[in-house]
C-alpha cells in the first residue's frame, strides 16, 4: 500500500499531539506501513524526524493518506485543503479564541484562525478522528461528514508508577502541614497555565477553604506556563492573597514524578471550562485520588459516574464539594473504586490500534467510519 | 465512551441550597480578572506592535480583539491641557496617518492597508502612554498648590560680580545663555562683553519690575525647552538658575545633559542652585511635598557635572546670601 503520512505545524517531545503523533506513526511503520511526519516549523530536538510540509510534493506517491494533527492555527491547513490526496483530520479541540481575549490578543486571533480552517477542512476529510464525543460534536458542526471517536494513544495504562524518592518528599511536606493542625488537605490541579483551565478559581476556592474549614490546605499546580500573561497574573494573584506558602507551582517534571503528586494529593481539583479529553481526569482515577471537577467539555464522558461534577463552580461550592467528599471516607472510598472500575472502559489501551485501523481503513479505500 | 450520572456525593449538580456565588466570592474572583492585561495602554500598544511587525491575512488582523474597551484611548487622556501637548502632537500624527490608512483603504490595498492600521493604532496608543507619562512627572504642582506654597526664586545677584571670571574671554560669536531671574548676573557678563541670551518664562516684564533693565536678547521660554533645541556647541556658556530648583531628578539630569551638548569646546556650565534648607524653610509643608523636585546639594552637583564630562567642578560657597554656584568647564 501507499504511505500514511502526518503533518503538524511543530512536532514537540513531551506534549500530547507531538507524542500521540510519534506513536501513531511508530506504530504505522510497525505495521508495515510507510509513514513520515511534515511539519511547518522544525522543533530542534526532533527536526531529524521530520521534514517541511512543501517537502511532501516531492515525496507523494498515488494512493498516500494524509493525516493532519489539528490543534492550532498553521499555513499547513490551507496547503493541505487544495491538495488531491485522501485526507484524515485528527482533531485535538480548538480553545475558543474567546478565553484567549482578555490574556493575548495574537493566540486570540491564531485561533479565530484556527475555528476558520477548521471550518476549511472538515468538508474536505475523507475521516474526522475525534478524541472525545465532546470534540466530535465540533467535526461535525465544522461539516465533517465521517467522523469517529477514538481516545488519546498515549495515557498510560496501568498509570506509571510514582518517582519514590519524590513521593517520599511530598508525603513528608503534607504530613508537616498536617502538625500544624487541622486537616490541611492537598489540593492538586494539573494542567497547563491557560485561562481555559481556570487554575485562578482553584486557587480562589483555596483561599475559601483556608479562610473557613482546613487553614493548612496546600493547592499544588501541575502545568507548563503556556500562556504567560495568564502564569504571572495568577502567581501576582497568589502573592495577593497571601498564598505564596499554600500554593506550589510545578513544571518540567518526568511522569514518575507527576504520577508521585497524584499519589501524595487528597484531591484532583479541575475546573476547566474547556477539555477536550482531560487526561488528568484518568491519571488521576488510575491513581486512586478523587476527582471534583467542573461539568465542562468533555469531562462527563471521561469520569462517568466517578466524579463529583459541579455544574457551578463558585469557590464556597468547590470547597463544599470537596470537604464533603474527603469529611466521608466511605463516599470517597466508593468514588475511587468507580474511577478504577471505569478505566477499562474507555478503550485507552486499544486506542492506537484503532488509530491504525481507522487510517489504514482509509488508505484501503475501506467504508468510513461512522 | 458513555457518559453516566455523576455522582452526587457531597454537594452535587443542581443542588437547591446553592444561592451562586456570595457577594465577597465575586469579589475574589474580580481581583483575579483585573490582573488581565487587557484594555492597558502596555498591552494595546504591544499588540500594536506586534501588528505591525507581523501582518497576517483575514478581518482578524486588522484591528485589536473587539474586547477591547471603546473609551481606551480617552482612559489615557491627561485632565491638564499644558500636559496634553505632547500627546497631542503625537495623536495628530496618528489622525493623519489615519487619513492615509483610510485613503489606502479606498484604494484597496489590503496589505499595506493592515500595515498602516496597525501603525496608527501603535501611535494612538504610544501617544496615549506619553499622555499619561506627563501627568505623572508633574502631577500636581498648578492643581492644588496656592502661589504661597511655591516660595519665592532664589537670589543669585550675591554671584553678579565673580560671574564674568567663569566664563572665557568673549569671542563675539557664540553667546552665553543664562536662566531666570539672573538679569543682574546678565548684565554683569554683558558688561564683560559677553555676548548675552537670557531665558525667562515669566517675559521681559518680569525684569523690568524687579528694577532691571533689559538688555540684550530676552527669549520667552523655559531653560529646558530652550537647551534641548540648542544647536550642539553653538554656546559658549551656560548659567542653569532657577528652574535647576524645580525640576525632577530626570529633567534635571536631562537639563544638564543639553547644556553639556550645547557648549562649545572649553564652554562653561554654571548651576546656581539655592540652599537646600533654605529652600524649605521658605516653604510650605504642601510646596515641600507636592513640587516635583527640590534643589540638589551642590556636592550632587559637583558628582552630576563629573560624571557627565566636567574634569573638574568648583563648589563656590556664597559669602552672602543663600545661592550655591558650582562652576565647570568641558575640555577645549
Amino acid at each position: 500500500m501507499s504511505g500514511v503520512h502526518q503533518f503538524v505545524p511543530m512536532l514537540h517531545r513531551h506534549d500530547a499531539v507531538g507524542e500521540h503523533t510519534r506513536s501513531l506513526r511508530d506504530r504505522l511503520v510497525a505495521s508495515g506501513v510507510e509513514s513520515r511526519i511534515y511539519t511547518e516549523l522544525p522543533d530542534p530536538r526532533t527536526s531529524a524526524e521530520t521534514r517541511h510540509f512543501r517537502q511532501y510534493a516531492d515525496d507523494a506517491r498515488p494512493g498516500d493518506v494524509l493525516v493532519y494533527q489539528f490543534a492550532t492555527e498553521s499555513a499547513i491547513a490551507a496547503w493541505l485543503a487544495a491538495r488531491a490526496e485522501r485526507l484524515v483530520v485528527n482533531y485535538h479541540s480548538i480553545t475558543p479564541p474567546r478565553f484567549f481575549a482578555p490574556w493575548n490578543n495574537g493566540i486570540a486571533q491564531l485561533q479565530v484562525a484556527a475555528l476558520g480552517e477548521l471550518g476549511l477542512l472538515a468538508p474536505r476529510a475523507d475521516l474526522g478522528i475525534a478524541v472525545s464525543h465532546f470534540d466530535e460534536a465540533e467535526l461535525s458542526g465544522a461539516g465533517c461528514t465521517a467522523t469517529t471517536v477514538i481516545p488519546v494513544a498515549n495515557v498510560d495504562t496501568p498509570p506509571t508508577a510514582p518517582d519514590p524518592t519524590a513521593l517520599a518528599r511530598l508525603e513528608e511536606a503534607a504530613g508537616r502541614r498536617r502538625t500544624a493542625g487541622g486537616p490541611a488537605r492537598s489540593w492538586l490541579s494539573v494542567g497547563r497555565l491557560a485561562p481555559n483551565k481556570c487554575h485562578h478559581e482553584t486557587v480562589a476556592a483555596l483561599f475559601v477553604a483556608r479562610m473557613t474549614v482546613d487553614p493548612g490546605a496546600h493547592l499544588t499546580i501541575v502545568g507548563a506556563p503556556s500562556e504567560p500573561a495568564y502564569a504571572g497574573a495568577l502567581h501576582r494573584y497568589v502573592a495577593t492573597l497571601g498564598l505564596e506558602d499554600a500554593v506550589e507551582f510545578v513544571t518540567g517534571i518526568d511522569e514518575a514524578q507527576l504520577a508521585a503528586h497524584f499519589r501524595a494529593a487528597d484531591v484532583l481539583v479541575m475546573l476547566s471550562e474547556h477539555e477536550g479529553f482531560g487526561v488528568p481526569l484518568v491519571e488521576a482515577m488510575g491513581h486512586r485520588l478523587p476527582v471534583v471537577a467542573f461539568d465542562a467539555g468533555a469531562v462527563r464522558e471521561v469520569v462517568g459516574d466517578a466524579a463529583v461534577l459541579l455544574d457551578r463552580k463558585h469557590p464556597r461550592r468547590v470547597v463544599g464539594a470537596v470537604t464533603g467528599l474527603l469529611d466521608d471516607p466511605a463516599a470517597r472510598d466508593r468514588l475511587v473504586e468507580r474511577g478504577v472500575a471505569r478505566l477499562p472502559g474507555l478503550g485507552l489501551a486499544e486506542a492506537g490500534e484503532r488509530l491504525v485501523a481507522a487510517v489504514r481503513g482509509v488508505a484501503e479505500g475501506a467504508p468510513r467510519a461512522g | 465512551m458513555t457518559a453516566e450520572e455523576p455522582t452526587v456525593d457531597g454537594p452535587g449538580p443542581g443542588d437547591p441550597t446553592d444561592d451562586g456565588p456570595a457577594a465577597d466570592e465575586v469579589a475574589l474572583l474580580a481581583a483575579f480578572d483585573r490582573l488581565s492585561p487587557q484594555g492597558s495602554l502596555r498591552w494595546a500598544l504591544t499588540d500594536s506592535l506586534r501588528r505591525l511587525e507581523e501582518p497576517t491575512a483575514g478581518p482578524a488582523a486588522t484591528a485589536p480583539w473587539r474586547g477591547l474597551p471603546a473609551d481606551l484611548w480617552e482612559r489615557g487622556r491627561a485632565a491638564k491641557a499644558g500636559q496634553r501637548m505632547m500627546g497631542d502632537v503625537v495623536d495628530r500624527l496618528a489622525e493623519l496617518m489615519d487619513e492615509n490608512a483610510r485613503a489606502v483603504l479606498e484604494a484597496g490595498d489590503r496589505e499595506l492597508r493592515d500595515r498602516l492600521v496597525a501603525a496608527w493604532d501603535a501611535v494612538r496608543f504610544l501617544a496615549a502612554r506619553v499622555d499619561r507619562l506627563e501627568r505623572r512627572v508633574d502631577p500636581v504642582v498648578d492643581l492644588l498648590l496656592d502661589p504661597g506654597d511655591l516660595g519665592a526664586s532664589a537670589d543669585s545677584s550675591a554671584w553678579t560680580e565673580a560671574a564674568p571670571s567663569w566664563f572665557a574671554a568673549p569671542d563675539g560669536g557664540r553667546p552665553v545663555l543664562v536662566g531666570e531671574s539672573c538679569a543682574a548676573l546678565a548684565g554683569a557678563l554683558r558688561g564683560a562683553g559677553h555676548r548675552v541670551t537670557a531665558v525667562e518664562p515669566r517675559g521681559i516684564d518680569a525684569w523690568r519690575s524687579a528694577g532691571a533693565a533689559p538688555e540684550g536678547e530676552v527669549v520667552l521660554g523655559d531653560l529646558t525647552g530652550v537647551l534641548a533645541s540648542a544647536a550642539p556647541a553653538s554656546l559658549a556658556g551656560v548659567v542653569l538658575a532657577g528652574a535647576v530648583d524645580r525640576l525632577g531628578l530626570g529633567a534635571q539630569l536631562s537639563l544638564v545633559h543639553d547644556a553639556l551638548a550645547a557648549l562649545a569646546p572649553g564652554g562653561t556650565v554654571a548651576v546656581l542652585t539655592a540652599d537646600r534648607a533654605t529652600w524649605e524653610a521658605g516653604r510650605t509643608p504642601a510646596g515641600r511635598d507636592l513640587l516635583p523636585g527640590h534643589p540638589l546639594h551642590p556636592e550632587t552637583w559637583v558628582l552630576l557635572l563629573r560624571r557627565s564630562g566636567i574634569p573638574d567642578p568648583a563648589w563656590h560657597r556664597p559669602s552672602s546670601g543663600d545661592v550655591h554656584a558650582v562652576v565647570g568647564s568641558v575640555p577645549a
